[in-house]
């Protein structure tokens, strides 16, 4: 089976070189064959990293240690799901999962059905771009992290899968993240397309709207995912430390959030067309950034493949993109100019602007932190850390505002706002907003960030319901519909904009999430002897049962099972363990969550003695204290469930709408 | 239970809850302290993690160390300065601001400053050439809307409101 997915991949890259040079002959001669001829190595090379794809989780669920990769990754006793996801728990793996979700992502817009004009002109463009891109990492796995390497010696089990990966975020977190960062191959080579057809409008943009709510939804999912996976299984306490990985995946997340909004200026106003190239281009480098930080070593991270020499050829290729693509640019410049007029400094339209400069904004903070260690050390030779302390106090700021534009945003007028309409349509969310804020402070909240974050997001809400009830009742006046059908019509029937609604009303769930188990996490640490109690926030946790084990062939585990109740009310058993794993220097911590919407009880078996260690191993009961970490983290639920609504929002947004009959001309014939 | 005992009793139990008074806001103030000097340091296990959420034996050493220098009376930035002392500046979360370093903490500040200063230039420039095309369409020198535009236009609002509603 090694064979045939070497081979496999060995074809791939002939079929892609051969893709990329029918297409350029093939668009050089206007040869309808040779491009038709072309389309069809785009198919073979997603059929061809889907066998080879194949090929490898079947090695990897059979346990097949005579190729190195499995036997790196894998042992006889992982289960099945563990055994499969270690297809990307690799460079190699990893690098093929990219490679196929772009060949299919490839041959699913290679084989689109174009509409006639602009569309059909720019597709072999975009489909030779993408096989370019494509062609990169097909010679990354065949000649530098081949996945079906041969073992350099004999292997009787594997080394096994690292502990930290045996959660199911695991499975999700990187095939999300790497669709979402694949999928913005697509309007990126677009738009290199419509440099090089000269075609500066908004067509591809108009195209490319699916693709990138679509890479943008999958990357938010991957990151979030990834959150989640980091709280469970880190166990810190925390699901967000601005790792450098972590902070990766952000950035075109961030530069991603700005392209969507600043597309609108462009679609409605023909302007912006360098910024959104600009933004595109960037979005797009920062996703090959985050695979070249990553694998490249160069900044410490928990998420790291390790140090490899793979660094250097993704830095090659960044250069590379980045050096055509600003020559396309340059060179395209006098067509990209437009006729930028503005009715009103203060109009949606600058609140957009003024979006983007935040989003951007925070972008570079961001990336500036996340590489500042490089640049002291480079410059001064001092050698530092930038963690949460800096991401913070940067971005907090940032992010406070950003959420206010959110909620100022859809109550601006277009073109032009008056001071006028101003009144008229602040004064009810502004009146609401500072009954909140009284109430808010009246109820006990007098952290000053945690107020000012929640005066915010009952802003943005009090604005969001505002548009749903004007949009409503104009509806009813205008068609004389009943309440639930205007309702209905009135979201089903601008999908873009009630889908947008929908997600921002996401990112305040996550707003309010992420400002209650910041502000007000608390947390304790205690040692316990067998049947003594801990008191943290309003809960009692009583370590009665003493430390028991249960060993397995590949790991031991080191667990309790503490009884938990809130104020009177028996809360029942919390199991928090500490796993020893053949293949992991130190102990894997297994922490305890007993979660619902108003606050987590998050439980972490913070230490033992190494008497107790070996007692509870040989089966003897433990005698030591043992030191447990509790936290209560209040309204982490709704960071979760702010992801669930973001994805309602996005799907509500990309689901195509009703489509409108063509009209029927005089002569009876539809244009 | 006599009088005596009853009046032993409150007597201890307005000792004990004095105690309290006095002693847990200080207990809570040293926990913020301790909480402190944990966010601000890192860990150097490798696992680059805050001392505050490490539960590694280097974290839980520099945690007793730190609750251990805070109560012989050492300030905040005096515990920081002392790892700072042995581990140098990586054992900070984030560089200190000073020197050089001065640069990490202004320069996202300065570039949105500099970032909105631009987009307000920008803006006004856009308005001012809206306006001046707008006047030289009422003084006639300018183009004004086709006839066949006015249609195509009219048409397009047709349809977007067709679409809304």
């Amino acid at each position: 089976m090694a064979e045939i997915g070497y081979l496999a991949l060995l074809f791939a890259l002939l079929v892609t070189l051969y893709s990329i040079i029918a297409y350029i002959l093939g668009i050089k001669n206007d040869n309808k064959r040779l491009l038709a001829s072309a389309r069809g190595g785009v198919l073979s090379l997603a059929v061809l990293t889907t066998v080879a794809s194949g090929s490898l989780v079947y090695l990897l669920l059979t346990s097949d240690f005579s190729v190195e990769y499995v036997a790196h990754y894998t042992s006889s006793y992982l289960p099945p799901v563990y055994k499969a996801a270690a297809f990307w728990a690799g460079n190699a793996g990893s690098l093929l999962l990219w490679l196929w979700v772009l060949a299919v992502i490839a041959a699913i817009v290679a084989y689109s059905r174009p509409k006639r004009g602009q569309e059909e002109e720019m597709l072999p463009y975009v489909s030779m771009i993408l096989m370019i891109v494509a062609l990169f990492f097909t010679y990354l796995v065949n000649f530098v992290a081949n996945p079906f390497e041969p073992a350099a010696k004999y292997y009787a089990d594997g080394y096994g899968l690292n502990p930290l990966l045996q959660n199911p975020g695991m499975i999700i977190h990187p095939t999300t993240l790497y669709i979402g960062y694949v999928g913005f191959t697509v309007p990126y080579a677009y738009a290199m397309t419509a440099l090089i057809l000269r075609k500066t409008g908004d067509a591809w943009i108009k195209v490319t709207r699916r693709w990138t709510l679509f890479a943008w939804l999958f990357l938010s999912i991957g990151i979030i995912y990834g959150a989640q996976w980091a709280y469970v299984e880190l166990g810190w306490g925390g699901y967000w430390a601005w790792d450098p990985v972590e902070n990766a995946s952000l950035l075109p997340w961030l530069t991603g959030t700005a392209f969507l909004h600043s597309v609108m200026i462009q679609e409605r106003k023909g302007m912006l067309k360098v910024w959104n190239i600009m933004l595109i281009l960037v979005t797009f480098l920062l996703t090959i950034f985050g695979t070249f930080l990553t694998r490249s070593g160069i900044l410490q991270s928990v998420h790291a493949f390790g140090d490899s020499n793979l660094g250097t050829y993704f830095l090659v290729f960044m250069g590379a993109l980045l050096a055509v693509s600003l020559f396309l640019a340059l060179d395209r410049l006098p067509l990209l100019r437009d006729q930028n007029q503005f009715e009103s400094v203060l109009s949606k339209e600058s609140s957009f602007l003024l979006n983007n400069l935040l989003l951007v904004g925070s972008a570079f903070a961001v990336f500036f932190g996340t590489m500042y260690p490089l640049i002291s050390e480079a410059v001064t030779g001092d050698k530092v850390s930038v963690q949460a302390p800096f991401f913070n106090t940067v971005n907090v700021p940032i992010g406070i505002v950003l959420v206010a534009l959110i909620g100022v945003c859809p109550l601006i007028a277009w073109k032009r706002a008056t001071l006028r309409n101003l009144v008229v349509n602040f004064l009810v969310p502004f009146i609401a907003t500072v009954i909140f804020a009284v109430a808010a402070y009246l109820y006990g909240i007098r952290h000053l960030a945690a107020l000012v974050s929640y005066t915010v997001s009952a802003f943005v809400v009090f604005t969001i319901i505002l548009e749903v009830y004007h949009g409503v009742r104009v509806r009813r006046k205008m068609t004389g519909e009943g309440l639930l059908t205007a309702f209905g019509r009135l979201f089903t029937r601008n999908r873009r904009r009630y889908g947008g609604y929908l997600v921002h009303l996401a990112v305040v769930m996550m707003v309010v999430g992420i400002t209650g188990s910041s502000v007000y996490k608390v947390e304790g640490t205690a040692s316990l002897d067998k049947g003594e109690s801990m008191q943290v926030g309003d809960y009692t946790l009583t370590f009665d049962e003493g430390l028991k084990a249960t060993i397995e062939p590949h790991k031991a585990v080191i667990y309790t099972d503490l009884v938990v109740s809130k104020g009177d009310q028996a809360l029942g058993r919390l199991r928090t363990a500490k796993e020893a794993h053949h293949n992991a220097e130190s102990l894997i911590t297994e922490v305890g969550v007993k979660g619902g919407l108003r606050e987590d009880l998050f439980v972490i078996l913070a230490g033992f003695s190494e008497r107790d260690y070996r007692a509870v191993l040989e089966g003897r009961p433990s005698q030591d204290p043992v030191t447990f970490k509790v936290f209560v983290n209040p309204l982490v639920a709704w960071f979760w469930l702010g992801e669930y609504v973001l994805i309602l929002g996005t799907l509500f947004a990309m689901w195509p709408g009703r489509r409108l009959k063509a009209p029927v001309t005089a002569g009876g014939m539809k244009r | 239970m006599s009088n005596r005992n009853v009046q032993r009793l409150l007597l201890a139990l307005g000792v004990l809850l004095a105690l309290l008074i006095v002693t847990l806001p200080a207990y809570a103030a040293s926990m913020e302290l301790r909480k402190e000097v944990e966010s601000n340091l890192i860990c150097q296990c490798g696992c680059t993690m805050v001392v505050v959420d490490c539960q590694c034996e280097w974290a839980e050493n520099a945690r007793v160390d730190i609750a251990g220098k805070l109560d012989q009376g050492m300030s905040v930035k005096e515990v920081i300065a002392s790892y700072v002392d042995i581990y140098g500046t990586k054992v900070l979360a984030a560089p200190p601001k000073s020197g050089f370093h001065w640069t990490v903490w202004v320069t996202p500040f300065l570039s949105l400053a500099a970032g909105g200063g631009l987009l307000y230039l920008l803006l006004k420039r856009w308005v001012k050439s809206y306006n001046r095309d707008r006047y030289r369409k009422k003084d006639g020198t300018g183009d004004s809307l086709r006839p066949e535009d006015r249609v195509r236009y009219e048409k397009k609002i047709e349809e977007e409101l067709k679409k809304y509603f």
